[in-house]
């Protein structure tokens, strides 16, 4: 898993390829959860490079999409490919995080807010 | 050359009151791949060794502060530092002390006029025994919980009229996030069936596997009539609705307060699970589920066909207040009912392909004569397909027919 960070407006994305599972999910989350230290609550997840994401990959949207909102931001998520979008709604992540389908999108999404 | 413990080189504490011998030991340990501290005190070296992680001290016998035995009566009387190894540094004519060092728990003891080739070997074998140590003493506490762990699921599944139930579960480590459950509620005879996958995976999924798995059982049958009444907010008198709630009603409640548990109480973790709760009534072929964000069931007609059980509600503890729905089958007799974990379909072989929802349905038409040949025909096909490939995830099945 490759993960790189940049920032439009007020609003980060952190762009990630390869697989999330149990051995590099906690990578992303302490890339995540840097943002959110350093006063980043905006946040997109680029998952338009992400091949597969184990459960140990959704507990770390969970735990970031609930920390942002607590600060007055949001986790927005976007490209996931076919496979990773069912698991995301056979698991009801999708009634809580909204997805996009790309980042330009995610993004924008922020901005129309604010 | 490195030494590497867990992927790190290993780090080590050189303590000695003179400055001079603690520079160029240090630099000798340096040399050999270590990362290396230093500490010229007895107390300040203890302070260290509480503060940070350290694989192995190298001592000076006599220290300002206090001598080699005093400081290992310390280090020893500190569980959290037991595992730590050390190797006593001291002049040759010190016999009685480094005795008494050894006594006290030291691993070994180097000349202080070693050669660099006798430091090497002895750090080696001091940390290569800490290790097998450390590794024993954890492969003995997994097993522990392992079998604690087989406690959380049914000893025997349930005998009830007109059903039968098959299930297995297979963890992929020694313990496991995985777990079933089938009951039959004295009240009305209806066999509740129960699968669920705690996300990720090792000794934290499994922790939370044993609590979602005592709340749905004791929310949906409490023991005694035990009431378990509000949880943060949500009224949930389980006796009550025991004696007047649907099989629908029944699962939807035990759900929702399993979910509002988890996400109030537990939010913090971020832990979830995806459960599927299944109700069926023998008498009736009357089937009742929820499904929180788990791979749908599929239930196998006697000619081959076969409908999926798709989610009804998200997974369990995402969120306070989830609302879950119900979902409902009828099941005639020669009709099975399968839920699994998606370590199932997600196994892999080692072309790297997946088994895949396709290749289940498949194995599922060609083996459901009884639940058991279900279990049977589905692991067959999983070892078949799988091979040598190491499994990545705990695979759970567990099957009824309705008879």
């Amino acid at each position: 898993m490759e993960l790189s960070v940049d920032q439009r407006g007020d609003v980060s994305t952190v762009h990630v390829s390869g697989s999330v599972d149990g051995l590099t999910s906690e990578s992303l989350q302490h890339v995540l959860s840097s943002e959110i230290e350093e006063g980043h609550h905006n946040l997109v997840a680029d998952f338009g490079q992400v091949d597969y994401t184990s459960s140990a990959g959704l507990r770390v949207l969970l735990a970031t999409l609930k920390t942002a909102r607590s600060r007055g931001g949001d986790l927005r998520l976007a490209g996931p490919n076919p496979e990773v979008r069912k698991v995301l709604d056979l698991s009801g992540f999708t009634a809580i995080l909204r997805v996009f389908t790309t980042v330009d999108d995610a993004v924008a999404s922020f901005v129309r807010r604010a | 050359m490195s030494r590497l413990l867990g992927g790190a080189p290993a780090r080590v504490l050189v303590v000695d009151g003179a400055a001079a011998s603690r520079d160029a030991l240090s630099i000798h340990v340096e040399g050999e791949g270590y990362l290396v501290d230093t500490a010229g005190q007895g107390g300040e070296a203890l302070a260290k060794l509480r503060a940070e992680p350290f694989d192995l001290v190298l001592l000076d016998v006599q220290m300002p502060d206090m001598d080699g035995p005093e400081f290992l009566e310390a280090l020893r009387s500190d569980t959290a530092l037991a595992h730590v190894g050390v190797i006593v540094v001291s002049a040759e004519d010190d016999v009685d002390l480094i005795a008494r060092c050894l006594e006290s728990g030291a691993d070994d003891y180097l000349p202080r006029s070693f050669r660099p080739a006798i430091l090497r070997t002895r750090m080696s074998a001091a940390l290569d025994r800490r290790r097998a140590r450390a590794a024993e003493s954890l492969s003995r506490e997994m097993t522990v919980a392992r079998n604690i762990q087989r406690d959380f699921l049914p000893e025997s599944l349930p005998a009830a009229m007109g059903v039968q139930l098959e299930a297995v579960l297979h963890p992929a480590r020694q313990v496991s996030g995985d777990f079933y459950d089938a009951f039959v509620l004295p009240s009305s005879g209806t066999v509740v069936l129960v699968v669920g996958d705690v996300c990720d995976k090792g000794l934290g999924a499994a922790l939370f596997m044993a609590l979602f798995r005592s709340l749905i059982r004791a929310s949906a049958d409490p023991v005694g009539g035990g009431a378990i009444q509000m949880i943060g907010g949500r009224r949930t008198i389980v006796r009550q609705s025991l004696e007047a709630a649907t099989p629908a009603d029944l699962l939807t409640r035990v759900a929702g307060f399993t979910n509002d548990y988890i996400a109030r109480l537990h939010g913090r973790t971020n832990m979830f699970a995806t459960v599927f709760l299944g109700a069926l009534t023998p008498r009736t072929g009357q089937f009742d589920y929820v499904n929180a964000g788990h791979e749908p069931a599929i239930v196998i007609a006697p000619d081959g066909t076969t409908k999926e059980l798709r989610p009804t509600g998200p997974a369990l503890g995402l969120l306070p207040d989830a609302v879950f729905g119900a979902g409902e089958a009828g099941l005639d007799p020669g009709h099975c009912v399968f839920a699994f974990t998606d370590g199932l379909v997600e196994a892999r072989n080692p072309a790297g392909e997946a088994f895949g929802p396709e290749r289940l349905r498949n194995v599922l038409r060609a083996n459901h004569s009884s639940a058991s040949a279900l279990i049977r025909g589905v692991l067959d096909a999983l070892h078949a397909f799988s091979g040598q490939a190491e499994p990545h995830d705990d695979v759970t099945l567990l099957a009824a027919m309705r008879t």
